[in-house]
C-alpha cells in the first residue's frame, strides 16, 4: 500500500526555463497537495497532459528528490525519514532509468542484486523467473550496448525487479516501447497486481489509464482533479468514457485558471 | 563495505574487459613515455653538444703566423679574407651565418717587437652560441700570445706567474636546463596519470549520469557516500595502475639511456660544466628515489582521481564535466613549469596545497631539492583531500539538483 497526503514539490526555475518566461527569478509547484492511495492488489493510475507533474510525484515516493511537505507512507514505512528501507521495498521504472552499456544483463543482475544486498541463491532464484518472463534467457550474455531497444527495455525491468519488491512504480509503462514489449510490459503488471503488490503507473494516455487500473487519479497543473474508479468518474462527471471526462475536467480547470 | 566493493568491482570490470581502454590506459603511456624520454635525453645532448662539437672558423685578414699556429693547434679553422670582403663578413656575422672575424694592424709583429702598442679588431656575435664560443677561443689563444710577449721582455715566465687561477662554474643558463628539464620530466608524469583518470572518471560518474545508469544504482538501498567511496576507490586504483606503467616507462627509457646517461654526466662534471652534469644525473635515479617517486605517484593518482570523481559529479553531462575538468589538466601542465618560470624551488607551503603540492614534490625530487619533510607533507595532505572529496562526490550524490 502507498499512502501519499499533501504532497508538495516546487522547483526554483532553471536558467532556461527562466530565459522562456523572460523572468529574473521564480519557482514552479510542480506538485500541489497531492493525496492519493493505491492498495496492494490494485493497479493505480495517475493520469495527466504533460508536465501536470506526475513524474515528479513518482519520484518523490522513489525517495529520488525530496517533497517540500506532505508525507509517502509505504505501509508503515516514512519515505522521507527511511529511504534505504523504502528504497527495499520498491522499485521505480521509468525509460529515464537505464542500463551500462558495458555489461551483459546476467553480471547487471547480480550487480543490483549484490546492491539491494540480497544472497547469491535469492538472486539466482529472481533470475531464473524474470529472466524467463522477459525472454532474456537466451541473450544474458550480451552486452546491453548490443541490444536492440526492446531488449535492453525488457532487461531494465528485470534488472530493477531483482529484489522483488512490493511496490512497483512505472513512469509512463509503454513509453518508447515497441508494441511488442510494451504488451509484454502490460501483461506483466497484470501479474503482478493478481500477486498482490501495489502497482503505480503514471499516464497520459487514456487508454492504458482505462484498460489496465483499477484506480485512477487526473492531475492538472499539479493538483488532483478528480480520483477514483472508472465508473465513478464517469458518474460525477457524466460523461460516457474517460476521454470526455478528462477534456471536461482539463477545461473547468483552466477556466478556473483564468 | 561490502557494498563497496561490489560498486569497485564492477569500475574495475568495465575497465579490464574493454580492450580499448586497456590500451589507452596502459600501453599507451608505456610506449609515449619510453620514446619522449629517450627522445628527450638525445634531444638535449644534441643541443649541449653541438656547441661543444662545432669547429669555430675564423676569418682573418693580417694575421702573424704564429697566431695562425696557435689556433690551428687547438682546432680552429683559420681563412684569409679580403679587406674588400670585410662588409660582407660582418653581414654573415651578424646573422649567424659566420662565427668570426679578426683585422690585425698590416704590420702587427714589428711594432709589438718594437715595443709599440699595437692593435687588431675583432667582430663577433654575443647573441651566437658559435659566435662566442670562437671569441672565447680566439681570447685565449691571444692571451697566451701575450704572455709569451710579456715574457720575453722581462726575461722568463715563472717571474710573470703571479698566481693561479681555479675556477667553479656557475653559469645561470645551466640552472635554466635543470629547471626546464625537471619541469618537463614533471609534466610527463602528471599529465599521464591526470589524463589516465580523467577519461575514466568522466565516464564513471558524469557518463553514467547521462546514460541514465547512475539513477538506477541511486534506487538502491545503497549509502550515497559507500557508492562515492566504491566509485573513486576504483578510479584510484585504475589511476595508481596507470601510474604505475607510467613508471615503467620512465624505468624502460632510463635502462635504455643509462650509460648513455652515465657517460655524459660523467663527461661533463670532468670538463668545466657542472651544471649540464647535474641534469644528466637528475635523470639517472638511485633506489631510494625511485621509491619516492613511486609513491609520489601513488599520492598524484589518488588525488587525481578524487578531485575527478568530484567534479564529474557536479556535472550534469559528460560535455559538461570535460569543461569543468579541462582547465585542471592545463594548470597541473603548467604547475609542473612554475618553478622554470619562477626560477626558484618550490616552497615548503606549496605541499599543502592539493594536487600542485603533488606536481611540486615530484618535481623537487627530480630536481634533488626534495625533503623527507616535505614528503610526509604531501602523503598525509594527500590522504586528507582524497577522503575529503569522497565525502563531497557523495554530497552530490544525495544533492537532487545536481543528481535530477
Ligand atoms: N528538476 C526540475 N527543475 C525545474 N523544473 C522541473 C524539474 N522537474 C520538473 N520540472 C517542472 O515541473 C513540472 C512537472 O514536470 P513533470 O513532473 O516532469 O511532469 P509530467 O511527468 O507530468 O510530464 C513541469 O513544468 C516541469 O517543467
Ligand atoms: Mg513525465
Amino acid at each position: 500500500m502507498v499512502k501519499v497526503t499533501n504532497l508538495t514539490k516546487t522547483f526554483s526555475l532553471n536558467r532556461k526555463q527562466l530565459k522562456e518566461k523572460g523572468i529574473k527569478k521564480g519557482a514552479i509547484i510542480a506538485v500541489n497537495n497531492v493525496s492519493f492511495e493505491a492498495k496492494s492488489g490494485e493497479i493505480f493510475a495517475l493520469l495527466g497532459p504533460n508536465g501536470a507533474g506526475k513524474t515528479t510525484a513518482l519520484r518523490c515516493i522513489a525517495a529520488l528528490i525530496n517533497a517540500d511537505s506532505g508525507n509517502i507512507f509505504l505501509d508503515d514505512i516514512n519515505v522521507g525519514t527511511m529511504k534505504n528501507e523504502a528504497r527495499k521495498k520498491m522499485c521505480f521504472l521509468t525509460n529515464e532509468l537505464k542500463l551500462d552499456d558495458h555489461f551483459s544483463a546476467d553480471y547487471l543482475f547480480d550487480f543490483f542484486g549484490k546492491l539491494h544486498g540480497l544472497a547469491q541463491e535469492t538472486i539466482d532464484e529472481n533470475k531464473k523467473i524474470l529472466f524467463k518472463e522477459f525472454d532474456i534467457e537466451q541473450f544474458k550474455h550480451v552486452k546491453i550496448g548490443k541490444m536492440s531497444s526492446g531488449m535492453k527495455q525488457k532487461t531494465a525491468i528485470a534488472v530493477n525487479l531483482v529484489h522483488d519488491p512490493e511496490i512497483i512504480i512505472f513512469d509512463e509503462p509503454t513509453n518508447g516501447l515497441d508494441v511488442i514489449t510494451a504488451r509484454a510490459v502490460t501483461d506483466y503488471l497484470a501479474k503482478l497486481k493478481k500477486s498482490g503488490k501495489t502497482v503505480i503507473v503514471s499516464t497520459h494516455i487514456m487508454s492504458i489509464a482505462e484498460k489496465m487500473s483499477d484506480r485512477i487519479a487526473v492531475i492538472i497543473d499539479g493538483e488532483i482533479a478528480i480520483n477514483g474508479t472508472l465508473s465513478e468518474i464517469l458518474d460525477s462527471t457524466s460523461c460516457e468514457n474517460l476521454d470526455d471526462a478528462f477534456f471536461k475536467l482539463y477545461k473547468e480547470r483552466k477556466k478556473t485558471d483564468e | 563495505m561490502n557494498k563497496l566493493m561490489v560498486v569497485l568491482k564492477k569500475e574495475l570490470k568495465r575497465v579490464y574487459s574493454d580492450k580499448k581502454i586497456m590500451f589507452n590506459l596502459f600501453v599507451l603511456p608505456l610506449i609515449s613515455l619510453t620514446v619522449i624520454y629517450s627522445a628527450l635525453g638525445m634531444f638535449l645532448i644534441s643541443t649541449i653538444t653541438d656547441t661543444e662539437e662545432h669547429q669555430s672558423t675564423i676569418y682573418e685578414i693580417n694575421m702573424p703566423a704564429v697566431i695562425q699556429d696557435g689556433l690551428e693547434k687547438n682546432n680552429i679553422k683559420v681563412i684569409s679574407a679580403d679587406m674588400n670582403d670585410l662588409e660582407k663578413h660582418e653581414d654573415k656575422i651578424k646573422n649567424g651565418e659566420e662565427d668570426f672575424m679578426v683585422v690585425f694592424a698590416p704590420d702587427f709583429i714589428e711594432e709589438i717587437s718594437q715595443g709599440v702598442v699595437s692593435s687588431f679588431k675583432t667582430y663577433y656575435n654575443e647573441a651566437e652560441d658559435y659566435s662566442k664560443k670562437a671569441y672565447q677561443q680566439f681570447s685565449s689563444v691571444m692571451g697566451q700570445y701575450e704572455k709569451s710577449v710579456l715574457a720575453e721582455r722581462v726575461g722568463g715566465v715563472e717571474n710573470l706567474t703571479v698566481y693561479e687561477e681555479s675556477s667553479v662554474q656557475l653559469a645561470k643558463e645551466n640552472i635554466f636546463i635543470i629547471k626546464m628539464v625537471s619541469g618537463l620530466v614533471t609534466m610527463m608524469i602528471v599529465m599521464f596519470i591526470f589524463a589516465g583518470s580523467m577519461q575514466q572518471g568522466i565516464d564513471m560518474i558524469a557518463g553514467e549520469k547521462e546514460r541514465g545508469s547512475l539513477a538506477t544504482m541511486l534506487m538502491t538501498p545503497t549509502d550515497r557516500k559507500t557508492l562515492a567511496a566504491g566509485k573513486v576507490s576504483g578510479l584510484s586504483i585504475i589511476a595508481v595502475f596507470s601510474s604505475f606503467v607510467t613508471f615503467i616507462g620512465i624505468i624502460l627509457a632510463l635502462l635504455i639511456n643509462k650509460s648513455f646517461l652515465e657517460s655524459r654526466s660523467q663527461a661533463f662534471s670532468e670538463g668545466i660544466d657542472q651544471g649540464i652534469s647535474q641534469v644528466f644525473k637528475s635523470l639517472q635515479f638511485g633506489f631510494d628515489k625511485i621509491i619516492m617517486l613511486l609513491i609520489l605517484m601513488i599520492m598524484t593518482a589518488i588525488i587525481s582521481a578524487s578531485f575527478i570523481c568530484y567534479l564529474s559529479s557536479r556535472a550534469k553531462t559528460v560535455k559538461e564535466a570535460g569543461t569543468l575538468i579541462s582547465p585542471f589538466y592545463i594548470v597541473i601542465m603548467i604547475a609542473a613549469y612554475i618553478p622554470y618560470i619562477t626560477q626558484e624551488t618550490p616552497k615548503f607551503f606549496s605541499y599543502f596545497v592539493p594536487l600542485y603540492g603533488n606536481v611540486a614534490s615530484i618535481y623537487s625530487l627530480i630536481e634533488g631539492t626534495f625533503n623527507i619533510s616535505s614528503f610526509i607533507v604531501c602523503c598525509l595532505m594527500t590522504i586528507l583531500y582524497a577522503g575529503a572529496f569522497v565525502f563531497f562526490t557523495g554530497k552530490s550524490f544525495e544533492n537532487e539538483k545536481v543528481m535530477f
